[in-house]
């Protein structure tokens, strides 16, 4: 062993994965400790609170995924971590809805952000679904009556064989499985590609 | 001690009616505190803004804006 380093073949898929990462994300840009001057701005923080709040959302959602419904309706443990969830996901969407509003007055899509913008719509679109199912899922008389009133709108637009409202399990898997790991992928490429372009400067502020 | 499974039915609210928009006194107050939370954090100063900050300047790897 001598010490010197062997270069990777040029059909190597860890290479070129590693290279394709260091293209999309070039270092120092994934956790920058300094960022432009009007980044310091309350308007600026809305983002960061939505995954907070995401995360609050996913480890009470975890918590109840392990007691039940039967220990999140009686318990006044799983009450409280029931209401934790449900109060997290008010605050995901309220931070969600202003970094929205932020955004969009902002015109966020500037310099190349068109993607970054589209992501971001997704994610939302994603979270009202995730949300919709979350009701589904509370196993009690709210979840039954939303999910008959649900059923006829999406029948109408000819999914509901598929997307079967009335169905608990289905929508309990959606709720917990499919729909929070396509919002979390999206929410990450989201944040992959704000730092990969740049949080959008204000319209007034011209980037020298 | 007991669990009441079967409270009485919550009220249903009240409402807000102009034109053909309804909406219950709850949510039109969520809607109004968010619209304070958007103007406070636009109006707000953020503390100790200046300390971490680098100028404003262009990517290297983005093109000038038209």
């Amino acid at each position: 062993m001598t010490g010197v380093p062997v270069k990777a073949p040029a059909g190597n898929w860890t290479t070129r994965t590693r290279e394709r990462v260091a293209h999309v994300v070039p270092e120092g840009q994934a956790l920058p400790d300094r960022q432009p001057v009007y980044v310091a701005s309350w308007i600026y923080v809305l983002g960061v609170l939505t995954i907070a709040a995401f995360l609050v959302v996913l480890v009470s959602g975890a918590l109840l995924a392990v007691g039940g419904a039967a220990w999140w309706h009686v318990s006044s443990l799983g009450r409280f971590v029931n209401s934790l969830h449900l109060w997290s996901v008010e605050l995901f969407f309220v931070f969600m809805v202003l970094h929205l509003w932020g955004q969009f007055w902002m015109a966020s899509w500037r310099g190349h952000r068109t993607l970054t913008w589209v992501t971001g719509v997704i994610a939302f679109v994603a979270s009202i679904g995730t949300a919709f199912t979350g009701y589904l899922s509370q196993s009690n008389f709210d979840s039954q009556w939303i999910s008959t009133q649900a059923k006829d709108g999406l029948n109408a637009v000819g999914i509901g064989a598929w997307f079967n409202v009335l169905n608990p399990g289905q929508m309990l898997l959606w709720h917990v499985v499919l729909l929070p790991f396509a919002v979390g992928v999206i929410a990450v490429v989201h944040v992959v590609l704000v730092r990969r372009h740049g949080v959008v400067p204000p319209i007034d502020a011209e980037e020298e | 001690m007991g669990v009441n499974f079967f409270p009485a039915p919550l009220a249903a609210g009240t409402y807000v009616h102009w034109g053909v928009i309804s909406i219950s006194v709850t949510n039109l107050a969520i809607i109004g505190a968010m619209v304070v939370m958007f103007v406070l954090a636009l109006v707000v100063p953020f503390p100790h803004a200046r300390e971490r900050s680098i100028p404003a300047q262009r990517r290297p790897d983005e093109r000038p804006r038209s």
